[in-house]
C-alpha cells in the first residue's frame, strides 16, 4: 500500500486507529465514566434530518438542550 | 441487555467507536430480534434503567416489523436522559439471524464479549439521507483499508471496492487490485474514474452516489412517516 494511516488521518487519530478493538472499548467505558461524573448531558444531539422525529418533538428536544445549561450554573454563582 | 438475556447487536455511534471511527458516542444503538421472548427480555432490561419508552411508536411488535425505531430515556442514575434506540429492521440491511452470524465480537477485558454489527452491515445501517451518517461512512472505509493487513482476503477487497468513499484510498485499492476493479466497475461505475485517476470526476460521482442513496432513504421513510404521523395522533 502506498498510503499510509498518517497520510490520511491526524496524529491523535492514528493513535486510536492503532488501537484493538478492546483497547477502544476500554477507553470508551472511561471516557463514558469522565462523562457522566462532569455531569455531561446524556441527552441525545438534535438531529433535524432524522426521519422518527415531527418537527414539534425536535423543538422541544431543542429547548430541552437549551434549557440544560442552566444545570452548569450551580451553588454560589449569584 | 446482556443480564436480562436479550438478544442484540451495538450499532449506530457506539460502534462507530469501536470501528475506531469516533472516539465518543451518546448514541445507544441495538438492532435486536423481534420475537416475543426477546422483547419481553428487553422489556426486563430496560426496566433495570427505570427506562420509559418516549414518543412514538410504542414499544410493539409489529411496529419494530414494520422498520420503525423505538426510543427509551433512563431515568436511573447515573445514567439519567440516556436514550436507547432499538430497530429490528433497517433498510439494505439483512435479517437479525444474518447479522448475527457474521458479527463482530469484541472482548471487553473482562471475559465476556461485545456482539456488534459487522462493518459491512454498519455501513450498509448509515447509508440513511442524514448529513452526518455520510462522514462517518468514509471515516469507517478509512480505518478499515488503512489498518489491513499487507495481504487482505479477497471479499475484504471487493468491500473495498465497494465502500471506499476517499479518492486517494479508490486510487490506492484500484491500483493494488486492478482485475477486481475492472471486475466490479459494472456495479459501481465510479470505480472507472479511480481507474483513470479523474479527480473530479470521481468526486462528482462520489457526491451523486451519496445524493442518490439520501434519495432512496427518503423514499423509503415516506409511508413510515405517515404511519408515525397516525401514531401521534393517537399519542
Amino acid at each position: 500500500m502506498s498510503i499510509t494511516v498518517e497520510e490520511i488521518f491526524e496524529p491523535e487519530w492514528v493513535d486510536w486507529i492503532r488501537k484493538t478493538p478492546t483497547e477502544r472499548l476500554l477507553a470508551l467505558e472511561e471516557a463514558w465514566a469522565n462523562y457522566v461524573e462532569l455531569g455531561g448531558s446524556l441527552d441525545p444531539d438534535v438531529d433535524m434530518q432524522s426521519p422518527f422525529w415531527s418537527r414539534e418533538e425536535l423543538e422541544e428536544f431543542a429547548r430541552n438542550a437549551i434549557r440544560a445549561p442552566e444545570r452548569a450554573f450551580g451553588k454560589g454563582l449569584e | 441487555m446482556r443480564q436480562s438475556g436479550v438478544g442484540c447487536l451495538l450499532m449506530g455511534g457506539q460502534a462507530c467507536v469501536l470501528y475506531g471511527a469516533a472516539e465518543f458516542s451518546k448514541d445507544v444503538d441495538f438492532a435486536v430480534v423481534s420475537d416475543p421472548k426477546n422483547l419481553e427480555n428487553i422489556r426486563d432490561a430496560m426496566s433495570r434503567l427505570d427506562a420509559r419508552v418516549i414518543a412514538v411508536p410504542p414499544f410493539e411488535r409489529e411496529h419494530l416489523e414494520a422498520g420503525l425505531a423505538v426510543h427509551f430515556r433512563c431515568e436511573k442514575d447515573p445514567v439519567r436522559g440516556l436514550r436507547v434506540d432499538i430497530m429490528s429492521k433497517m433498510r439494505g440491511v439483512p435479517s437479525f439471524a444474518e447479522l448475527w452470524d457474521r458479527r463482530t465480537s469484541i472482548d471487553d477485558g473482562h471475559g465476556t464479549f461485545v456482539e456488534l454489527l459487522s462493518l459491512r452491515d454498519l455501513v450498509a445501517a448509515k447509508k440513511t439521507q442524514r448529513d452526518k451518517d455520510w462522514p462517518m461512512i468514509q471515516r469507517l472505509m478509512e480505518t478499515s483499508y488503512l489498518s489491513a493487513e499487507s495481504e487482505p482476503p479477497d471479499g475484504k477487497i471487493r468491500f473495498w471496492m465497494r465502500e471506499l468513499r476517499t479518492p486517494e484510498l479508490l486510487f490506492d485499492v484500484v491500483a493494488r487490485f486492478q482485475d477486481v476493479a475492472r471486475e466490479l466497475s459494472p456495479d459501481r461505475p465510479l470505480l472507472r474514474h479511480a481507474i483513470k485517476e479523474d479527480r473530479d470526476d470521481l468526486s462528482r460521482a462520489l457526491e451523486e452516489e451519496m445524493r442518490a442513496e439520501k434519495e432512496r432513504d427518503r423514499i423509503y421513510w415516506k409511508p413510515l412517516k405517515r404511519r408515525l404521523s397516525e401514531l401521534r395522533r393517537d399519542w
